[in-house]
């Protein structure tokens, strides 16, 4: 009924300024899609996903001057620009019933 | 001493539902030997309802929802819309004296000739929404107040505290577009309890974002919990609010005795939220405290509980 009976307690997490490299490295590692992005004492800063690194890279149409260059510069891009800050949050206490609610009205 | 009305009706009593049912006569019985029985009783300003004008219900209900309510009042129907909403033949006529007798303690609040007032009321309002019956709730007594001080009165700021112990969702749903009604529930976490609604994540909506505030509690909880809930959110949102007139949707049902929830009050934190409430009234709204009855269902917790609120209304803070 209550969240921290279903949630996952220890989360793997980037923050703000790790490179989206080192994201979409954690994801293909640990076979994740969602990354919670936390500041020094762990507050929830934003959220980053699969999709916005896909969608943060550049087009196979991409030309540059110097092959790949471009996907090199956005590997190194903080996660900081392409996170959605401020997701929606729900605390251990808080139940399913609230959560389903909360996932129905932002979905 | 503060000149406190109360409003007592025996047309009341006739909204009849069943034996079996929590919302009956008796509660207000009960009501009245506490506080009409009391040593301050000849201090009390009685007031008397006379029926409200339509204009004034309309201000919160769909006139065809009410035109539904009166066809079955007349057609002998036995609930409306919910089978726990249970209807006789006068049901209708109650209830728009209920809300009369609420404008007109308002009335005399707002003229000056009471500080305060408690609506001995029934049946009760604060589930009741726009065009749908629930919870023992047919008219929205609260709601219509606080629409009526607005426009009769041009209160621009009303704070609604609701006390009782479930979510008052119809008042929630006549302002949660509305800047200048702060509406306030402290209720058992909808998960557990009717009607399922009043999360925390329920803040209002377009211009009356951040005008509703939600505050829930576990059942099996009780005094320690309501104080510091009611400590974080109740008080620094009238502080920033600035209410200049303060309602409370006044249901009893919180107490340890009333079967109606899990949650686990005492009768002296009663008193200490009402307390609160009076203090709060008095820094911003000039002690204007409109205390509206909604829930309680043990008849006999009833008597003390209704007489130690009306006398924190008289004594004051």
């Amino acid at each position: 009924m209550f969240v921290r009976y279903s949630m996952t307690a220890s989360v793997i997490t980037v923050t703000s300024e790790d490179s989206l490299e080192k994201a979409r490295n954690l994801m293909k590692t640990n076979r994740i899609r969602h990354l919670p992005v936390v500041d020094e004492i762990n507050r929830v800063l934003g959220i980053v996903t699969d999709r916005d690194i896909r969608l943060a890279a550049p087009s196979l149409l991409e030309i540059s001057c110097e092959p790949g260059s471009e996907r090199k510069r956005i590997a190194q891009m903080p996660v900081e620009a392409i996170m959605t800050k401020d997701p929606v949050t729900i605390r251990p206490e808080d139940t399913l019933q609230d959560a389903l609610i909360l996932i129905s009205i932002y979905a | 001493m503060r000149k406190t009305g109360f409003l007592y009706e025996k047309q009341y009593l006739q909204h009849i539902t069943s034996p079996y049912h929590p919302e009956v006569p008796e509660r207000l019985t009960a009501i009245w030997k506490g506080v009409l029985e009391a040593d301050y009783a000849d201090k009390l300003t009685i007031i008397n309802a006379r029926p409200a004008e339509g204009k004034w219900v309309q201000t919160v209900h769909h006139l065809q929802y009410v035109y539904r309510l009166k066809k079955a009042c007349e057609t002998g129907m036995k609930d409306f819309d919910y089978p726990d909403n249970r209807l006789c033949g006068k049901t209708l006529d109650i209830a728009i004296l209920a809300v009369g007798g609420v404008l007109e303690t308002a009335k005399e609040m707002m003229d000056g000739k009471i500080d305060n007032g408690f609506c001995a009321i029934r049946p009760p309002g604060h589930h009741a929404e726009y065009n749908r019956a629930m919870g023992f709730c047919y008219l929205n007594n609260t709601a219509i107040a606080a629409r009526y001080l607005q426009m009769e009165y041009r209160v621009e700021r009303i704070m609604i505290a609701d006390i009782d112990v479930h979510h008052g969702n119809g008042t929630q749903m006549a302002f949660e577009t509305d800047p200048g009604v702060f509406y306030y529930s402290i209720h058992e976490h909808p998960s557990f309890s009717f009607p399922g609604t009043g999360r925390e994540f329920e803040k209002g909506r377009d211009n009356g974002y951040g005008f509703t505030m939600n505050a829930t509690v576990l059942p099996g909880k009780g005094d320690k919990e309501y104080r510091e809930i009611l400590e974080k959110t109740l008080l620094p949102a009238a502080d920033a609010f600035r209410p200049q007139v303060v309602l409370v949707s006044m249901g009893f049902d919180a107490h340890k005795e009333d079967e109606m929830s899990g949650i686990r009050l005492t009768t002296p934190c009663f008193t200490w939220i009402m307390e609160r409430i009076m203090e709060m009234a008095d820094r911003y709204a000039g002690g204007r405290v409109l205390s509206i009855l909604e829930g309680g269902y043990e008849v006999d917790t009833l008597a003390e509980l209704s007489h130690n609120h009306v006398e924190i209304l008289m004594k004051g803070t």
